[in-house]
């Protein structure tokens, strides 16, 4: 006979949405996206960041080498998935896009006018979302670049 | 983890080894001898003594911070005969004599004055009369420095056009040797000679001549508010500087432009020296740029006196996107920790102004405490900013002063382990 999952789920939501108010009024409202060089499932990013208010501008993967990821990408709850989307063009679409955070690995974004922070992989459970969330909401409090990035 | 903060009474029997030619002896028990001994040996610019006898009185085989060894019986009877003995076992060879009391020794209020009188030595002695136990490290080495200064009373000679004294640099910072010797390059470029560091590698003869400096320039302002304020008043020296320690590229500028502007000089030269070195860094770090970003959104504490916390904060900030978690000042002027306090609220960082420290990637603090936190496993990694040092033997510059201590910051943080 099988065991009842509702009261873990129940639970499991109510530390969620508690640990979802800790970050909202930082994050709540900020204009992100999440640019990865390589496909992968992000989904799970999206989705935290539209329950904390974010604005999930879009969801893009350069994929240069053109190869057959195992994990295929996917930007759950985000409905501007952006495959085979080049570094150059997530620069020369940045001020359309007009994006606050960029969540992204890509060395040349870093250096644009808008905050980022590191992608997040292999979160599992309500720390690792729980990370993440807190990781978005560090960069709001940092410099859009680092001091070393400019030149003098 | 509780951090044991070195105390007014360590400030002021390592300002009195930072003299040269001073033997410090301390009144009171063995037992308050051992640890200042060591370091003083560690830490003091003095020759390499020839080996001390270890049958010879009060110094038992160790050549520094000999003391009188009060026991049960000197409690009830005073310990006069002891101090007697103390000073006529310390030579002329020995130089001068600064006598500190130790706490215990405090108590049973012996007349180190009158002992001094009794001996005739009031030239060659010169006594500290205020007890710091419990209070700042800082404070006591002030203190002993300003009574230093009191004890020789230069005669005030004509003064040196753009000389300075350096002031306020006490051998417990990192490295003081490599400290001088990284601020004299600065000051060179600035058109400014560097007569002498009062308290830190100088000799008590030395002070006759600290009086023709033109200025005196702060390191760490806290180490030296009344020795300051008292040759400002004596001497009509002026005291210049930033109100913080030049600790980090951008920081160092700032302290530069201070000074130059407070004594008149040009600041390009040694601006210049600075930013060759940022260049270095910046290039250094852009050529691997993913392992470089791993500080961005690194959470640290740090514990340190304010003129260190405040510019360290500011750059590890502007510079290298680190975010405090718990800033601990144990000391510090008030203008620089309302400074601090100031640039983190206008971040959204003013919680982590006196949290507790509760773990994180780093924790930037002096050696021993900064070691046993990351031993903890509370912290990640840990950065030796202050004293007490950390062990082992340190041969290359260590400094956190100027470009070059910026360059052994970022060295520690990116490569090296201490």
């Amino acid at each position: 006979m099988g065991v009842s999952a509702d009261e873990p789920l129940k639970e499991f939501e109510r530390m969620y949405f508690g640990m979802l108010l800790r970050y909202r009024p930082v994050l709540d409202g900020v204009r992100a996206a999440v640019y990865c060089k390589a496909p992968k499932d992000v989904g799970w990013l999206c989705d935290l960041m539209s329950d904390l208010g974010m604005v999930v501008v879009y969801a893009g993967f350069d994929n240069a080498q053109g190869k057959r990821s195992r994990v295929p990408e996917a930007g759950g709850s985000c409905r501007d998935l952006r495959t085979g989307y080049p570094e150059s063009s997530a620069i020369s679409d940045f001020k359309n896009d007009r994006v606050d955070l960029m969540v992204t690995e890509s060395e040349s974004l870093k250096v644009l006018d808008c905050r980022f922070v590191r992608p997040m992989d292999g979160f599992m459970g309500l720390h690792g979302l729980e990370s993440a969330a807190s990781d978005m909401s560090d960069a709001m409090v940092l410099p859009k670049s680092d001091g070393w990035r400019s030149e003098i | 983890m509780t951090f044991v903060r070195p105390d007014g009474l360590a400030g002021a029997l390592m300002a009195a080894e930072g003299f040269t030619d001073v033997t410090t002896v301390l009144h009171g028990p063995g037992g308050c001898r051992f640890r200042y001994m060591r370091l003083a040996s560690e830490l003091s610019p003095k020759k390499t003594d020839p080996p001390c006898p270890r049958d010879r009185n009060f110094f038992f085989g160790v050549p520094r911070i000999p003391s009188t060894f009060l026991d049960e019986f000197d409690y009830i009877y005073g310990g006069s005969e002891r101090l007697d003995g103390v000073l006529k076992e310390v030579s002329v060879e020995d130089g001068y004599i600064a006598v500190v009391e130790s706490p215990a020794a405090a108590l049973i209020g012996d007349d180190v004055g009158s002992a001094v009188s009794r001996n005739g030595m009031e030239d060659r002695v010169l006594v500290l009369r205020k007890h710091l136990v419990s209070m700042p490290m800082n404070e006591g080495f002030d203190e002993m420095c300003r009574e230093a200064v009191r004890f020789v009373s230069p005669e005030g000679s004509e003064t040196e056009r753009g000389s300075v004294n350096l002031i306020g640099l006490p051998i417990l910072c990192k490295d003081w040797e490599g400290s001088i010797e990284e601020l004299t390059r600065i000051l060179d470029l600035m058109g400014l000679k560097v007569n002498m560091s009062i308290g830190s590698g100088c000799s008590i003869a030395d002070l006759n001549e600290s009086t023709s400096a033109e200025f005196n320039v702060a390191v760490f302002p806290e180490f030296c508010q009344g020795t300051a304020s008292m040759v400002e008043q004596g001497y009509v020296i002026p005291t210049v500087g930033s109100g913080f320690a030049p600790i980090g590229f951008g920081p160092v500028r700032e302290w530069i432009r201070a000074v130059a502007e407070q004594t008149g000089k040009d600041p390009s030269k040694a601006l210049e020296y600075v930013d060759g070195t940022d260049r270095k860094a910046r290039r250094i770090l852009k050529s691997d740029a993913r392992r470089a970003s791993t500080t961005h959104g690194m959470h640290y504490s740090i514990n340190a006196g304010a003129s260190v916390a405040y510019p360290l904060v500011r750059w590890f900030y502007e510079y290298l996107s680190m975010i405090p978690d718990s800033i601990e000042v144990p000391f510090g002027l008030p203008g620089t920790a309302d400074l601090l306090e100031s640039f983190l609220s206008e971040r959204s960082l003013e919680g982590s102004f006196t949290a507790a420290p509760v773990g994180g990637d780093l924790m930037v603090s002096s050696g021993d405490y900064a070691h046993m936190c990351h031993l903890s496993g509370d912290y990640a990694s840990y950065l030796d900013v202050g004293f007490p040092p950390g062990r082992g033997f340190n041969f290359r510059n260590g400094t956190i002063l100027g470009a070059t201590g910026a360059m052994n910051i970022l060295d520690s943080l990116y490569g090296r382990r201490d």
